[in-house]
């Protein structure tokens, strides 16, 4: 087999932060830096909705050393940018840099660890601006994110796996600042993160930097990791919402899915979704968009933020459509059924999985290029799984799903009972 | 806080390029390791009128409906065989394509592309599908509140000029004639005048070879003379915009002037990241930091054919419409009354040239960049030029871009929100209802 290109090297400190590294040549003179935190969405507690992701907002407000003017100025001022986001499991910061920042670049994110500044002021202003974005993405835009906050409540019983993560004003409104000061203390320590850096750079200075700027930071113990896996539900939920905004029906369908981590019954979800979805041609588009003409929009993916390996267990695979006038969610659910039934007999058309995994892997090939792809996919894979080095095997792993896996896969959404969420045009009926 | 080396040059590109006899210009550029060649074709359309707008957009999503021997789902299912993906878009100064292949199947991608560009036969049924879709689609991508708000301004700000509908409506789409498709693609897409460049990891010369043979077999004429009219706005009352329902009121505020040359465009760049286009603007530090009225306050320069614009944008709770306006305005004024000093110049200077240094780690955003530059007449190693004139940009000259660009006396008002909300603004203000389409005056 061919080596990496981008081979990647790891330590730890002795504060039990864990440092990966991945060099590419002088072609690209930047560098990406990401710490991720294993702390996200999944880690808030109930009356808490919303706080991981304000507490995202709340560690770019400075320190005691960088107050948040001098932090802005000292990456963009440098020809850089920054910024960070929560998802399920882990809470992600970066900075992109051209090269000659890679110094500065870790000790900002370094002293971020040590610490944030906090303050009512900025508390309460990160609040107001966090129900700006939740009105300008969720009430003020057509479908707003629906799907990505309502279906894991249709899926998932347990608060940790089905709430939403901009999470409730009410919520938000009572965050205090020492809830923000314990969150800090149980979540954001080095041992429960990672530092990933990927660039024109030599590992070996870097993990001197890193030695340097983060070995001093004072060593705490990482949270006990808890599993959220619950029982698939056996019984079929449909719900409908209205939407002002929304001119035609929209239908997401969601079904729960288990480990990522178990790769090869996890991978050929991957696949699947591009066979049905990724392309004019793909199976799914082509019925319903070219042929039955039920639909102007489909799209699959796998994880609740498209991020299919970027999440522990369990997640799930979604199919989104937007209907064309006239046409009912039951003719577009039926015609994924038919479309699913005849995959899971048939598997797909001789050289359809060939043309999809080429495809992918391409893609992949040149997101891992990016090094800030290849930052902040290192630090979650390295976070979730020990495992950096899947940035540059996953496209010999998806080469190798077979057929049968794909029949195998698209059988087990035949079987498995899942969500169905419409959104229709009209004024809203007291849902959110 | 350690301190930086100074910035690394901008990498060498190593480029060729050829004119082929069609007056098609080749571009290969040479960069990074990964399989992919991107692709991207720029065929300029020149000194088109508002009612050939819907042509084009239609005639973008048309173009792969068919060839005389090959159908749209044969030419699909060959670019997907090839670990292809082609997508083509059209806006009133250029037709679009954008692509990416595995390199070594580029002569097989280029082959399908041309004979696209020679040979597209707008077949009836096949549009009368496009069409219909089409149509549906910019009916629903039209609706979105942050869509219409622009579209409001574009109208505001171009009055009768092609640029002021760049969504038309779906009944203009739907009057679009397949047989009217087929003229304007005589007519536009021809290959004088229009730019490929292909980006990727494979030696130059050998990929100017590829497409030299691929597109031999797109001929034309030279296309049609004249560029579309210098375009002003003049100013004029806030106009408010009905969104009835909407919890948000979309401020936008927009002004145009015609360009002088790229240091003037360095100097306007900077300008903008200084007023709103950057974290560490004033306008985000103000609007977002110190007010919490908005989550994400930004201004940006647009450059077309006929001339370029600034624009600003606002989303914030309808409650504070009128001090989060007087707020933009505020700082719109203080860039004339509190230029730009040296610290705030260095630190967008720097931003600037870095962020096209960083480009270089998107090898899609880069073929774009080229792309354009090339497109609008700059040159294959525009983006070195560029980079020169960012970091030589004096703060005079920062200063006089910024009076230039943002005289708030220049710009032009549009506030999209639920009317009701909004009164206050039309006391206050002075403001005029508006239904967003034609202009009253």
């Amino acid at each position: 087999m061919e080596s990496s290109p981008y081979p990647v090297v790891r330590t730890a400190l002795r504060n039990e932060l864990r440092v990966v590294v991945s060099p590419n040549d002088d072609a690209i003179p930047a560098v990406a830096l990401t710490v991720d935190y294993g702390a996200g969405v999944r880690a808030e507690r109930e009356g808490q909705a919303g706080f991981a992701h304000l507490f995202e907002h709340l560690m770019l407000q400075g320190t005691p050393s960088v107050n948040k003017d001098a932090l802005a100025q000292a990456v963009e001022g440098a020809g850089g940018r920054f910024n960070a986001f929560t998802r399920l499991d882990f809470t992600s910061y970066y900075v992109l840099l051209p090269v000659n920042g890679l110094e500065r670049g870790i000790y900002l994110l370094a002293d971020q660890m040590a610490g944030p500044l906090l303050s009512e002021v900025d508390l309460r202003n990160q609040i107001a601006v966090i129900k700006s974005e939740i009105q300008a993405n969720v009430h003020n835009r057509p479908y707003g994110y629906r799907s990505w906050l309502e279906l894991p409540k249709l899926l998932f019983d347990t608060f940790p796996n089905s709430h939403d993560g901009y999470g409730s004003y009410a919520d938000l409104d009572s965050a205090e600042l020492a809830d923000a000061m314990e969150f800090f203390e149980a979540f954001y320590s080095p041992a429960n993160a990672v530092l990933s850096v990927a660039g024109a750079v030599s590992p070996a200075h870097v993990i001197e930097l890193a030695e340097c700027y983060f070995g001093d930071i004072e060593a705490r113990p990482a949270p006990s990791l808890i599993d959220y896996a619950e029982p698939v539900r056996n019984l079929p939920v449909w719900r409908t919402l209205h939407d002002a905004d929304a001119k035609v029906s929209s239908v997401a369908i969601g079904w729960s899915l288990s480990d990522p981590a178990h790769l090869p019954a996890y991978l050929p979800f991957l696949v699947l979704a591009d066979v049905l979805a990724d392309g004019p041609t793909s199976l799914l588009r082509h019925r319903l968009i070219t042929r039955d003409r039920v639909a102007m929009h489909v799209s699959c993916h796998v994880g609740r933020y498209g991020d299919p390996l970027f999440a522990r267990d369990p997640t799930m695979f979604v199919c989104e459509m937007r209907l064309r006038p006239g046409v009912t969610a039951a003719d577009a659910v039926a015609g994924l059924d038919g479309t699913l039934k005849q995959l899971a007999c048939h598997g797909p058309d001789g050289g359809e999985l060939d043309r999809t995994v080429v495809r992918l892997t391409a893609q992949l090939s040149r997101d891992v290029s990016n090094p800030l792809y290849r930052s902040q996919a290192m630090a979650a894979l390295e976070l979730l799984y020990g495992r950096a080095e899947l940035v540059t095997e996953l496209p010999r792993l998806l080469a190798g799903v077979t057929e049968s896996a794909i029949r195998g896969a698209a059988g087990t959404l035949c079987e498995r009972q899942r969500a169905i969420l419409v959104m229709e045009p009209g004024p809203e009926r007291g849902e959110k | 806080m350690p301190s930086l080396g100074p910035l690394p040059q901008l990498p060498r590109l190593v480029s060729s390029e050829r004119q082929l006899r069609s007056g098609l210009r080749v571009v290969a550029v040479q960069h990074g390791d990964c399989s992919l060649t991107e692709i991207r074709l720029w065929v300029p359309l020149h000194g088109l009128d508002s009612s050939e707008v819907p042509t084009a957009l239609l005639g973008s999503q048309a173009l792969s409906a068919g060839t005389s021997d090959q159908t749209r789902a044969e030419l699909s299912l060959g670019v997907r065989s090839l670990g292809g993906e082609l997508r083509v878009n059209a806006d009133p100064d250029r037709l679009l394509i954008t692509g990416s292949v595995i390199s070594s199947r580029l002569g097989a991608m280029l082959e399908i592309i041309a004979q696209v560009l020679a040979d597209a036969t707008y077949p009836e049924a096949e549009v009368d599908r496009i069409r219909d879709i089409f149509a549906d689609q910019l009916a629903l991508a039209g609706a979105a509140p942050n869509s219409q708000a622009h579209q409001s301004l574009m109208r505001r700000l171009y009055g009768g000029h092609p640029y002021a509908d760049q969504v038309p409506s779906p009944a203009a789409i739907r009057q679009v004639s397949d047989a009217r498709l087929r003229t304007f693609h005589t007519d536009h897409f021809r290959p004088a005048g229009a730019v490929l460049v292909l980006l990727g990891g494979e030696e130059p010369d050998s990929v100017l070879a590829r497409a030299t043979t691929a597109f031999g077999c797109w001929t034309g004429g030279d296309p049609q003379a004249g560029r579309p009219g210098p375009v002003d706005a003049a100013p004029g009352p806030p106009l408010l915009v009905d969104m009835p329902g909407s919890t948000e009121a979309l401020i936008r505020l927009g002004g145009l002037w015609a360009p002088r040359g790229r240091r003037e465009w360095a100097a306007v760049e900077i300008a903008n990241l200084i007023f709103g286009g950057y974290f560490s603007s004033r306008l985000v530090r103000s609007l977002r930091e110190n007010k919490g009225f908005c989550y994400g306050p930004s201004s940006s320069v647009e450059h077309w054919a006929a001339g370029s614009s600034f624009v600003v944008q606002a989303n914030v709770p309808s409650r504070s419409t009128l001090a989060a306006l007087q707020e933009i305005n505020n700082e719109l004024y203080g860039m004339l009354d509190r230029p730009p000093g040296r610290l705030e110049h260095e630190e967008a200077r720097d931003y600037a040239c870095g962020r096209l240094l960083l480009a270089f780690s998107d090898q899609a955003n880069l073929a774009t960049m080229i792309t354009v530059n090339v497109g609008r007449g700059i040159g294959a190693c525009g983006l070195h030029n560029d980079y020169g004139e960012l970091a030589g940009a004096t703060l005079d000259d920062v200063q006089e871009a910024a009076r230039r660009t943002m005289d708030p006396g220049r710009l032009v008002t549009v506030i999209s929100g639920a009317a009701d909300e909004l009164e206050s603004c039309r006391a206050t203000l002075g403001a005029v209802p508006w239904d967003g389409r034609t202009i009253r005056w």
